[in-house]
């Protein structure tokens, strides 16, 4: 039995230590999704729900996958789910047109580098989730389609959306 | 450039065309310098997406996190390993500490969190439950100065000072946790103490609020130890 294994074995049983062990080895993956897909205000709140909805549902945790897959996973639903709250703190992002022009506008100041990560945050709300899904994640349109309840062909066009927004960064 | 062309690329870069869309492209891409450089940059937006390195948050979250868990046990009837949690526990660091005013705040709002701040900013009622409930459980009638007391109030007090100490220490979402679910907490201890008042004879509610502030105070236990407090 691995370490991880044993740790969610204690953690189900209400050891919070292990628990611990457990948040110290998936933190970063799960905090860097939220940042990415929920901006810099939500991510923390997002990352302390995650764990407490993990710890919740840890006896449902089978060991098929590792435990930083499983909370991943359950990371992305949660996430997900929060899309109207999301939305409503991300106002300024509601004109695409708007983003278009700030973002092509960037890549003109002299000597300004913009990063990819804060270049993902003018994004409008699909498209970064679908790029960070496909392009950073990993995952298939046609899983992002069922995750998000979009069609696999929205999935495609809201993914060239965000990297053509993106390539205006790289110069 | 025209975008019948450039709308195809995401997907010619991603192999997701049939051959005869992909041929098409291809001859395209021959002939047209300015799609050859959009697919270029796309290329690179992916590169740079997959080469994106994961970082931990600014400020470690797992005391706020702890916090909750506390929370859900005690909700759950679940248990909380905390002597080992606290044998393991490394030190909370030191780029999570806030500022004096935040240690005010942090204080201020720990005592306005309790449902029992009017009394216990009264020196001379600092223990005596409030005169209005009027027909407290069995378990924290004891008269003590003639007035009705909770036998918790004391180790509350105590309790809410140690936490309201740490506020130097604690990151501001760890005292927004702790306010949110002491208010919880309280809100839950003055809704069946009205209800008490109401129906001064019915044991249910009498065992309830017992139960209720037997929470707080084990809720503000368990919280003082998770983040170290020094009762």
């Amino acid at each position: 039995m691995t370490l991880e294994r044993q740790d969610v074995d204690l953690a189900v049983r209400g050891d919070a230590s292990a628990f611990e062990r457990l948040y110290k080895g998936s933190v970063a993956r799960v905090h860097s999704l939220a940042r990415r897909m929920a901006g810099d205000d939500l991510a923390d709140d997002l990352t302390q729900e995650v764990f407490i909805r993990a710890w919740e549902k840890l006896s449902t945790f089978r060991g098929d996958s590792s435990f930083n897959t499983w909370i991943h996973r359950l990371a992305v639903n949660l996430i997900l789910s929060r899309r109207e709250t999301i939305r409503r703190r991300q106002k300024r992002q509601v004109s695409s047109e708007g983003v278009l022009e700030s973002v092509a506008g960037r890549r003109q100041s002299p000597g300004l580098s913009v990063d990819l990560e804060s270049a993902l945050t003018n994004l409008p709300d699909g498209a970064r989730k679908v790029f960070v899904l496909y392009d950073v994640e990993g995952y298939s349109h046609d899983e992002i389609a069922g995750m998000m309840g979009i069609t696999s062909g929205t999935s495609k066009s809201q993914l060239h959306r965000a990297r053509m927004i993106l390539r205006t960064h790289l110069s | 450039m025209d975008k019948h062309w450039t709308d195809s690329l995401s997907e010619f870069l991603d192999g997701h065309l049939d051959p005869a869309e992909r041929r098409e492209i291809d001859r395209h891409l021959e002939t047209c310098e300015e799609c050859r450089g959009v697919l270029e940059d796309l290329k690179a937006v992916v590169v740079e997406a997959r080469g994106l390195q994961d970082r931990e948050p600014a400020q470690d979250l797992w005391p706020s996190i702890a916090a909750g868990l506390v929370m859900r046990g005690q909700a759950a009837g679940d248990v909380i390993h905390l002597e080992e949690h606290r044998r393991t526990k490394a030190p909370v660091p030191s780029y999570v500490r806030v500022t004096m005013p935040q240690l005010a705040a942090a204080g201020l709002v720990l005592m306005m969190a309790s449902g029992a701040a009017a009394w216990m900013l009264r020196p001379a009622l600092s223990d005596t439950w409030p005169a209005t409930f009027a027909s407290p459980s069995a378990i924290w009638t004891a008269s003590r100065g003639g007035g009705p007391v909770s036998p918790y109030a004391e180790e509350v007090k105590v309790l809410e000072e140690a936490l309201s100490r740490l506020g130097d220490v604690l990151a501001p979402s760890t005292v927004r946790i702790i306010q949110k679910n002491l208010i919880i907490i309280d809100q839950a201890i003055e809704e069946s103490a009205e209800a008490l008042r109401n129906d001064p004879n019915d044991e249910f509610l009498r065992d309830y609020l017992d139960w209720v502030l037997r929470r707080k105070v084990e809720y503000l236990r368990e919280t003082a130890a998770i983040v170290g407090a020094e009762i």
